[in-house]
């Protein structure tokens, strides 16, 4: 079932003219879909993501979040709590000194009794992996540690649905990488439906469905092999293919026998060695 | 020699009970017309380590020469440090506040005092090294442009004091692929045309690895490795255990090794490793 459904949808910012910041939006993805959005600065891909929970409504067209219209106001709270937003910036998304109060913050603002909270704070921080830190400060901690303190925050409003932009943007590699192990994990073994908006066309690698923007408009839709394979078309909106993609492309081009969709180094190496 | 650091250490708020140790006996040269980058995890002490470059901290023990002169403890060295070392923090952009382009450039060469003809030459030449057009930028609002091209209009600030070293920390963060490419090339084109010293912070394995000269790897507030790329991404278990990566294609070139082929190490793009496949697939066949 769609549970993130646009119709039609175009939006454009007050103030800025007639250009369009999204347009023609047709956009159907199902529970438990890991979808990245790739697209270069100012194609709409945050744009999108305030789409989906509400922060910004339609200029025109229809956006859908579980059956729930997001034109109507009297929706917002709902949707809000199914579809919650991880930003780029981690720093900007602490509200608690310690990482537990942090998580807590959603849940006693939804009006919970004690004990719930307590039990979706601690479901939240083991899920996220970071249960041994719920007495630390939390401007204490590590990049990639508020992030996933920021993740549980969105987690323990038991989402449907988690929109992240731009994650792993300001993160040290193992930052990075720790993100998107919990991102993965939340959609493999949670069954959330994860929105995750990147430069880093590796990390798409891990999406089961690819979506690039330009102009605000879908320009390729597919998954990460299909999609990284349009090698020019992605190049001339001044996006990247992951480095392999890039160095499978340059071998078959010298005539090396190997097949179009190698993505990864494992998978390269396979190949090589088989 | 343009710049040496001493047994440099740096503790944050001593005596106290936060009293952290940011930075432990560094000594670092760095030599006119050299391109550095420092790596290194989150709270590595990276940007400690910077701010000790210019000035804008002093060590809490240890010493700061510039051109062979102890600056650390002579205000007015210290005061001509500021005005010959550049530096570009993270998102610069944030820091733009006049009302058009052209002032926001201007604001640190009319600290520095000078005439308004040379102010304007200076602004248009510093516009031009980081390929915007001064005609067409000049007058607009600095918050009309893109991000990437706010962000040149920041680096032009800097320029514009014609700095005689110029450190950026994660000067590509948060850019798109296309925008980090124009910045980084920007970079390079000052360090190769106009031999600026530049010093790199980065969290990309890969910028650092085909543009810089030198690395330095900072762990805990020391100098854990440091040597060409070649040298420094030799080291891939010392680099996983800082929580650092391999740039993808060195990796690469490690997990063929491990497959038990012979090939280098010292190969950080896409070009260099196809090089080396294809020669590989050549020898087997024969």
């Amino acid at each position: 079932m769609a549970i993130i459904s646009a119709t039609g949808l175009g939006y454009q910012y007050e103030g800025y003219g007639e250009v369009w910041a999204l347009k023609d939006i047709n956009l159907s993805i199902n529970e438990g879909e890991f979808v990245a959005v790739l697209g270069p600065n100012g194609s709409g891909k945050s744009t999108l993501a305030k789409q989906i929970n509400a922060l910004l409504t339609p200029t025109e067209g229809e956006m859908l979040l579980d059956g729930l219209s997001t034109a109507d106001p009297l929706n917002h709270w709902r949707i809000r709590q199914r579809a919650g937003m991880v930003f780029q910036n981690p720093d900007n998304q602490i509200v608690a000194t310690t990482v537990e109060e942090d998580v807590a913050f959603g849940p006693e603002n939804l009006g919970f009794p004690a004990a719930e909270i307590r039990k979706r704070v601690d479901g939240a921080l083991s899920l996220v992996g970071m249960s041994a830190y719920k007495l630390h400060a939390s401007h204490l901690l590590s990049g990639g540690q508020k992030q996933r303190v920021a993740i549980a925050g969105v987690i323990a409003m038991r989402p449907l649905c988690l929109v992240l932009d731009e994650p792993t943007a300001l993160l040290d590699p193992r930052g990075r990488r720790e993100v998107m192990e919990i991102i993965s994990r939340l959609n493999r073994m949670e069954a959330i439906t994860v929105i995750h908006i990147t430069h880093f066309m590796e990390e798409a690698l891990a999406a089961s469905r690819v979506l690039v923007l330009d102009q605000g408009r879908i320009v390729l839709d597919g998954n990460p092999r299909q999609v990284f394979q349009q090698h020019c078309e992605l190049r001339a909106l001044g996006l990247d293919v992951p480095a392999v993609a890039e160095l499978v492309l340059e071998l078959r081009a010298a005539g090396q026998d190997l097949p179009p969709d190698v993505m990864t180094v494992d998978e390269l190496v396979a190949k090589l060695c088989s | 020699m343009l710049l040496n650091l001493k047994n440099i250490s740096y503790t944050y708020m001593p005596g106290t009970p936060f009293e952290v140790t940011a930075l432990k006996n560094i000594t670092l040269d760095i030599h006119q017309g050299e391109y550095l980058a420092i790596i290194g995890q989150t709270g590595s002490g990276k940007s400690t380590l910077i701010q000790h470059l210019n000035g804008l901290l002093l060590p809490t023990t240890g010493e700061v020469y510039l051109d062979g002169h102890q600056v650390n403890k002579d205000k007015k060295r210290l005061t001509a440090m500021r005005r010959r070392i550049g530096l570009l923090f993270q998102f610069p952009e944030q820091q733009l506040f006049e009302e058009n382009v052209a002032a926001d450039v201007a604001f640190g060469p009319r600290n520095l005092g000078l005439s308004d003809q040379e102010i304007a030459v200076r602004v248009d030449r510093a516009l031009r090294l980081v390929g915007l057009n001064p005609s067409e930028v000049r007058d607009r609002s600095p918050f009309s442009l893109s991000g990437g091209q706010m962000r040149r209009v920041a680096m032009a600030g800097i320029l514009a004091m014609e700095p005689d070293l110029v450190i950026l920390d994660e000067p590509a963060a948060g850019l798109d692929p296309r925008g980090k490419e124009e910045i980084l090339n920007r970079i390079d084109a000052l360090h190769r045309e106009h031999k600026m010293t530049v010093v790199l912070v980065s969290h990309s394995m890969e910028d650092v690895a085909s543009r810089a000269e030198r690395l330095i790897v900072l762990a805990d507030g020391e100098i854990r490795l440091a040597g060409t790329p070649a040298d420094v991404f030799q080291d891939a278990a010392v680099l996983e255990e800082l929580g650092l990566a391999l740039p993808q294609m060195t990796l690469l070139m490690l997990r063929l090794r491990s497959a038990g082929k012979e090939v280098p190490m010292n190969i950080f793009s896409v070009e260099a490793a196809k090089e080396v496949i294809l020669q590989m697939m050549g020898g087997d066949k024969s």
